[in-house]
């Protein structure tokens, strides 16, 4: 039986089809971001298979990039002839392969080999976006279309969408926190997508480990934070800017197409977005500090 | 520095222009290496186009001076800088 899911994130529509007879398990954080069939293109199909056939795991591959953290693979990607692969490891183990992956050179159809496991109500079923394997799909979709994934908080205070972008402690999920206490939406304290639209660009929360709803807000400043006895605003231009975004931008730098696109797509941004450093003091007087600024 | 050696380009980098200024991006293989990458104001972004094809230093000094209208000695001095900061990194010998 054919089993088919849509998914919505950050605007863009993926499918996954399975015609296993297990159950197709979505985790909990993408389950808002489940929509009916929808009329628009899909930006990504997902043929799901509920076993990693030996031939398959036993193959060569030429491995071309990997994620290692604390000396433990999280994932690499292999080329294969007109395709990709991505061998993702087990979280616990790191040895143990949890999916395999296959997409092509557009990045819109993949297929996704993967293992049963049992959910939280004991059930026995195909979960195939299970972590990491939903982010780096969301990347690919990213990296075929004129966007960007993100390390950063957003927020949209009921006029302006901004973004504080940074790596881990400079400030982004404290910043997110006081604008929400103080009222604004939070679009999502770690990661955002940018994307262009006819109108200027936008942001997206994406699924997260934790459920949460879709959100969005049009980006109207850019702001690099970090901790400082008093709120203080530095604007960056250029070079200077691009530079900036790049570092906090997620990217598998392996392929010089792909980082042209990720410089491209950031120029882009840069271009129209105003960017600043800013130091601050991790209180409520950073919002009336930068809604003072014109 | 010898400025009859010739020096290229390395291949592996993404470039781009902002304002006449240059951003260089290395490929890499690891998520760890992806905070590396090379910021050049508009002398080191005339550099880079200079190396795009095999050429001596010190025709690359007397180009600069030319652009730039400097004294070739100033920027030959500035190149030889420029070019031990970066020569592993980006430049290599042809």
């Amino acid at each position: 039986m054919l089993k088919e899911v849509f998914l919505n994130i950050a605007d863009f529509i993926i499918c996954l089809r399975s015609k296993s007879e297990a159950p197709l398990f979505i985790e909990n954080g993408y389950k808002n971001f489940l929509v009916e069939k929808p009329f628009e293109n899909i930006d990504i199909n997902i043929e799901v298979f509920d076993h990693i056939p030996n031939e398959i795991l036993k193959s060569e591959k030429k491995k071309i990039y990997s994620a290692v953290m604390d000396d433990k693979a999280l994932w690499e990607i292999s080329e294969a002839e007109n395709e990709l692969r991505f061998d993702i490891f087990q979280q616990k183990s790191s040895t143990e392969i949890q999916q395999i992956a296959f997409c092509d050179k557009s990045y819109g159809n993949w297929k996704i080999f993967t293992s049963s496991i049992e959910n939280e109500d004991g059930n026995i079923g195909i979960c195939p976006l299970l972590y990491p394997m939903g982010p780096l799909i969301m990347y690919y979709l990213t990296v075929k279309n004129d966007a960007i994934m993100i390390h950063a908080s957003g927020i949209f205070d009921g006029e302006k969408g901004r973004i504080f972008s940074g790596f881990s402690g400079v400030g982004k999920s404290t910043m997110g926190n006081i604008w929400q206490t103080e009222g604004s939406e939070l679009i999502n304290d770690d990661r955002l997508i940018i994307r262009k639209k006819k109108d200027g660009f936008y942001f997206y929360n994406t699924p997260m480990f934790y459920e949460d709803k879709p959100k969005k807000a049009k980006l109207d400043e850019i702001y690099l934070p970090y901790h400082h006895p008093e709120n203080i605003l530095e604007s960056l231009n250029g070079i200077k800017a691009v530079a900036s975004l790049m570092s906090y931008c997620i990217q598998h730098g392996y392929d010089k197409s792909i980082i042209s696109h990720h410089l491209n797509v950031i120029s882009q941004i840069c271009a129209a977005v105003p960017v600043s450093k800013l130091g601050f003091v991790p209180n409520k007087s950073v919002i009336s500090f930068l809604k003072a600024k014109l | 520095m010898n400025l009859e050696k010739i020096i290229s380009q390395k291949e592996n980098f993404a470039a781009r222009e902002v304002n006449g200024e240059l951003i260089l991006v290395p490929v890499k293989n690891t998520v760890a290496d992806m905070n590396e990458m090379f910021t050049l104001n508009e002398v080191g972004n005339f550099i880079w186009q200079q190396l795009k094809t095999g050429v001596n230093i010190g025709d690359i000094a007397s180009n600069i001076s030319e652009e730039f209208e400097v004294e070739k000695e100033v920027a030959k001095q500035d190149l030889i800088e420029f070019l031990e900061a970066l020569e592993n990194f980006i430049v290599k010998a042809c």
